[in-house]
């Protein structure tokens, strides 16, 4: 597989703001808000979330999000 | 950004398009494709929940769009079902009015507790005979209100699907076929390319292995490209106006990729339709998607197969090449400079497809039509009445004397306009009967070839017992029609005048315990007009009290082609 820092290299993949972790085997791990904040983030046309991304033991799963550009 | 919460615009309800990108980009292109045009529409959102390693195809999108992880590679069980439920909950927030799927139904989305009770659809492009088997044996294909296949009528033929899956696909009712569809570049997004990579007029060789994940560890992609250098050095000495544009795709993980005098090094380009259109030659592996989009062009084509998932890339390109001319090559330096050679001296191609813009408009009628399906309602028991006439009573006569309620039995040998008629296979064999899809089992029809009346357009074979003979099933076994032949058992009844309630009382015992039922009832060869006339009141009398619909051929052929995609 394509190291995903390689893919990252160049102009391919969009600009992407970390938005939030969520550390699943913790007690206080909240799907529901995690969930909430997906769905918040997809407010607008255009708006692009990411989770895709998690740690080498599947242990946190970050939330990544690009917001489509501002009207000039 | 629930169906209820629907800040700005005036679509209030989300359609849900559910696609995961494993090796290629095809399924999400058509996905966004799909998006773009309900999103056109108006009416309703579209959102793409997509499962990709890539975030590219999505950098210039303008739909609303959540990214997954390939489920089925992340890294701890825990991690998986954490998705699933993260999933689960948005779906279920959502609350979709319809949720497309594309191509390869997916374990995981049919068990989600927020899809069950959705209109599902499947959106499926060209898959090989034996996996389409593999997916319809399964049983996968049976969760869908409908499936669209991108596929012409003729094209699907030419993919060698079995008897079974054409009968599926052609009768069951549960399919359409709307033709194969891709972006189409715009004459400036043509012009953008061809300005951007060949600004002096180069000639352009557009190499593009997909999204460059490779299928097999067979460095695949890794061969393609270096034997693309190495014709392009070669060809850059002689001609001075050739461009070559590797396209590697954002997973090409081969060896690194060195742009020289005359190439071109991009791991993605988001204008690949408009570059392909503005090639010469187009050095592809012929995935659905990259090679519709080339076939809009003019470019000539080079194919270079490789293993692939559930495509038969090698049958599909000499498909291709037969029809559109080029060459089939090997990821080969010889084999491919070869064949780029041969597509520079061709002049551009003329045979090209044309934009399907009906048949994306067909499939967003589909999905709308979805969207809006009236509440579910259970559905009547259904029995397909044969009425054979008494000898000396023509079908005509019987037609004329049946009540109302029966105007929807088939009479045997009836001719009438508009009707397929019910007849024997020697009929249909002599050609004395023309266009009857369902015929009578009889001792002549293990003499025929099973194909020879699936090419009179015959579909389905009626038993006059209770079980379709063993001998029957062997023959068409070893003798598989293409589409196949569809098989129904019946009850044979033989009525008698005074005694209809013998015909109600078998009727109800069969169909109290199953939803469907074949009968053929050969009225009384002792009975005058006025009896017989009788005999069929009292039965359509008895059969319009009860919670029983007549079942047309059609529907009779559809109920029996939808048992062809319940599991093996």
């Amino acid at each position: 597989m394509t190291d995903r820092n390689e893919l990252e290299q160049g102009d391919a993949e969009p600009i992407m703001t970390v938005i939030c972790e969520m550390h699943i085997r913790r007690a206080e791990s909240d799907v529901a808000s995690f969930v909430e904040r997906i769905l918040s983030g997809l407010a607008s046309d255009g708006s692009l979330i990411d989770i895709a991304e998690h740690d080498t033991r599947g242990t946190v799963i970050r939330m990544r999000a690009r917001q489509p550009a501002s009207p000039e | 950004m629930t169906n209820v919460d629907h800040p700005g615009g005036g679509e209030t309800r989300n359609v849900v398009i559910l696609v995961k990108n494993g090796i290629g980009f095809g399924h999400i292109r058509r996905a966004l494709v799909i998006a773009e045009a309900i999103r056109a529409r108006g009416v309703l959102r579209p959102i793409v929940i997509s499962q990709a390693s890539s975030l590219a195809l999505f950098r210039d999108s303008t739909v609303r769009v959540v990214n997954f992880p390939l489920l089925h590679r992340v890294a701890s069980a825990v991690a998986e079902d954490c998705y699933i439920s993260i999933l689960d909950r948005v779906l279920d927030r959502l609350d979709p009015v319809a949720v497309i799927e594309d191509t390869y139904p997916d374990q995981r989305y049919r068990d989600l507790a927020a899809l069950a009770g959705r209109q599902r659809l499947l959106i499926m492009r060209r898959l090989d005979g034996e996996s389409f088997d593999r997916l319809r044996e399964s049983g996968r294909l049976v969760g869908y209100q409908h499936i669209m296949i991108a596929q012409s009528l003729d094209e699907f033929l030419q993919e060698g699907h079995s008897g079974e899956s054409l009968a599926a696909v052609l009768s069951s009712g549960k399919f359409s076929l709307a033709g194969n569809f891709c972006q189409v570049p715009t004459a400036r997004q043509t012009a953008d390319a061809r300005a951007r990579y060949a600004p002096h007029g180069e000639a352009l060789v557009v190499v593009n292995g997909g999204a460059g994940g490779d299928q097999a560890h067979d460095g695949y992609g890794d061969r393609l490209f270096e034997a693309c250098r190495i014709t392009a050095g070669k060809i850059g000495s002689a001609h001075g106006r050739v461009r070559f544009v590797f396209v590697s795709g954002p997973y090409y993980a081969g060896r690194p990729l060195a742009g020289s005098s005359n190439i071109t090094i991009t791991r993605f380009e988001p204008n690949l339709a408009g570059l392909l259109a503005a090639a010469h030659v187009a050095v592809l592996k012929p995935g659905n998607n990259v090679l519709s989009e080339a076939l809009l062009g003019r470019a000539n084509l080079v194919l270079v197969p490789d293993a692939s998932f559930m495509e038969d890339l090698d049958h599909h390109a000499a498909r291709v090449v037969a029809a559109y001319g080029g060459k089939v090559a090997p990821p080969d330096p010889e084999a491919i400079e070869a064949a780029i050679r041969y597509g520079l001296a061709q002049p551009p191609r003329e045979r090209r497809t044309q934009p399907n813009l009906a048949g994306i408009a067909r499939i967003i009628d589909a999905i709308h039509a979805s969207a809006q399906s009236p509440p579910p309602a259970l559905a009547s028991k259904l029995l397909f009445l044969v009425l054979r006439p008494p000898a000396g009573f023509s079908p005509a006569a019987l037609r004329r004397i049946l009540p109302a309620s029966l105007t929807a039995a088939a009479i045997l040998h009836e001719e009438r306009a508009g009707v397929r008629p019910i007849t024997t296979a020697q009929e249909v064999l002599t050609g004395k009967v023309t266009g009857a899809s369902i015929v009578m089992i009889d001792q002549s029809l293990l003499d025929a070839d099973p194909q020879s009346l699936a090419d009179r357009g015959v579909r389905l074979l009626l038993s006059e017992t209770s079980s379709v003979a063993p001998a029957v099933q062997r023959w068409l076994r070893l003798r598989p029609a293409r589409p196949a032949l569809l098989c129904a058992a019946s009850v044979a009844i033989q009525a008698v005048a005074g005694r209809e309630r013998l015909f109600e009382q078998q009727i109800a015992d069969k169909l109290n315990t199953r939803s469907a039922l074949c009968s053929v009832v050969s009225l009384p060869e002792t009975g005058d007009e006025p009896s017989t006339a009788r005999y069929l009141r009292t039965i359509g009398d008895w059969l319009a009290a009860q919670p029983i619909r007549l079942a047309s051929p059609e529907t009779l052929i559809a109920t029996g082609a939808l048992r062809l995609l319940e599991p093996v």
